[in-house]
């Protein structure tokens, strides 16, 4: 059986790559595969801002992404020195701080699908 | 609180978050002696040797090498007995990228890589 | 390790994709992987040599290409269609990189275990 790593690169609130994530993600586990990671470069980290206020009507992907991760116990990493650049230090709770050389390193069994 | 500034040498130098030196161009020998003291490194010419190694190689890359690629420049340029982990924390306990960097007046490098 | 091919797509002038995406291909090697790496559409701008003027408003991170050596990532490649297209011959790059047409490149991506696009 193969592992995915999932790797997400845009905003939030500027596409559904998050959302197509998720199905991704559900329907792998669905069919028995195991998702290694899911790891958030570049604006992807948006997600792991803590102070994120949508209108009710609005899906919170990050906090899906998050609840998601959780249930399923896959490791939710985001780049730390993407987030501090972008003033992201304290992050919501789910969201673990991790490097690019982790990312790296957790690929090694793992079958990369980009977002 | 952090320092924003150090006075070396009668001058007030700004640093940044890290307390880094905040302008490379400020950058002069009592820089790296004023941050040594902090560091508590006592400085030998082996120190010298590194400090000025990684100046140089931000000069040529514009980054502050890591330490796995410092480690590679050295010992492409100054051999294996001084490229190799092992001596640079011989020199720079706490980390040489972070240290050695610190004491040449560059940018801290980056945490992820 | 495995075989793993990054496209950078993006120009340097509207976009900090160039600059994360050189942290990240550093850090896939420095665990090494054995890399690709292609420069395609607007990414050529990349490796103009315009882009290490001292007046450039944004970080000029392209000088971090000459790391690619010491990193031991040797295969660097444009796209021949985007050279063409924005009229740019190789000898005006800053950097080396093969000219690869699209026949190459797809031969060239169905030999990766892994594609980063960027």
């Amino acid at each position: 059986m193969t592992n995915f790593s999932l790797l997400l690169t845009t905003s939030p609130l500027a596409s559904q790559d998050i959302a197509s994530a998720l199905q991704f993600a559900k329907a792998s586990l669905t069919a028995g595969y195991k998702i290694d990671q899911v790891f958030l470069y570049q604006d992807a980290v948006l997600s792991a801002a803590p102070d994120i206020d949508l209108p009710a009507d609005e899906p919170n992907l990050s906090q899906q992404l998050a609840d998601f991760c959780l249930q399923y116990r896959i490791p939710l990493l985001y780049c730390v020195t993407a987030a501090e650049k972008r003033g992201i230090v304290v992050v919501s709770s789910g969201f673990i701080a991790a490097g690019l050389a982790e990312f790296a390193m957790r690929l090694t069994d793992s079958k990369l699908v980009q977002f | 609180m952090a320092l924003t500034s150090i006075s070396v040498g009668g001058k007030q130098l700004a640093l940044d978050k890290h307390g880094y030196l905040a302008d490379i161009n400020d950058w002069h020998c009592g820089v790296a002696e004023y941050f040594a003291e902090v560091e508590q490194i006592s400085l030998t010419a082996a120190h010298w040797e590194v400090i000025h190694f990684v100046r140089n190689f931000y000069q040529e890359f514009g980054t502050s090498p890591a330490i796995r690629v410092l480690v590679k420049a050295m010992a492409n340029q100054l051999g294996p007995e001084k490229g190799n982990s092992k001596y640079l924390f011989m020199l720079f306990p706490q980390g040489p990228a972070k240290q050695a960097t610190r004491l040449a007046g560059l940018p801290k490098p980056a945490r992820c890589l | 390790m495995q075989h793993i091919a990054i496209i950078q797509r993006q120009s340097p002038f509207n976009s900090s994709s160039g600059r994360e995406a050189l942290d990240l291909i550093l850090a896939l090697a420095a665990v090494e992987h054995q890399l690709s790496v292609i420069f395609s559409g607007d990414a050529i701008y990349q490796l103009l040599p315009v882009n290490l003027n001292r007046d450039f408003g944004l970080k000029r991170y392209q000088q971090g290409f000459k790391m690619f050596g010491l990193y031991d990532i040797d295969k660097l490649y444009v796209c021949g269609q985007s050279m063409q297209q924005r009229q740019i011959r190789p000898e005006e790059l800053a950097v080396t990189a093969q000219q690869l047409d699209s026949l190459s490149l797809q031969q060239l991506l169905a030999k990766q275990q892994q594609i980063v696009c960027i």
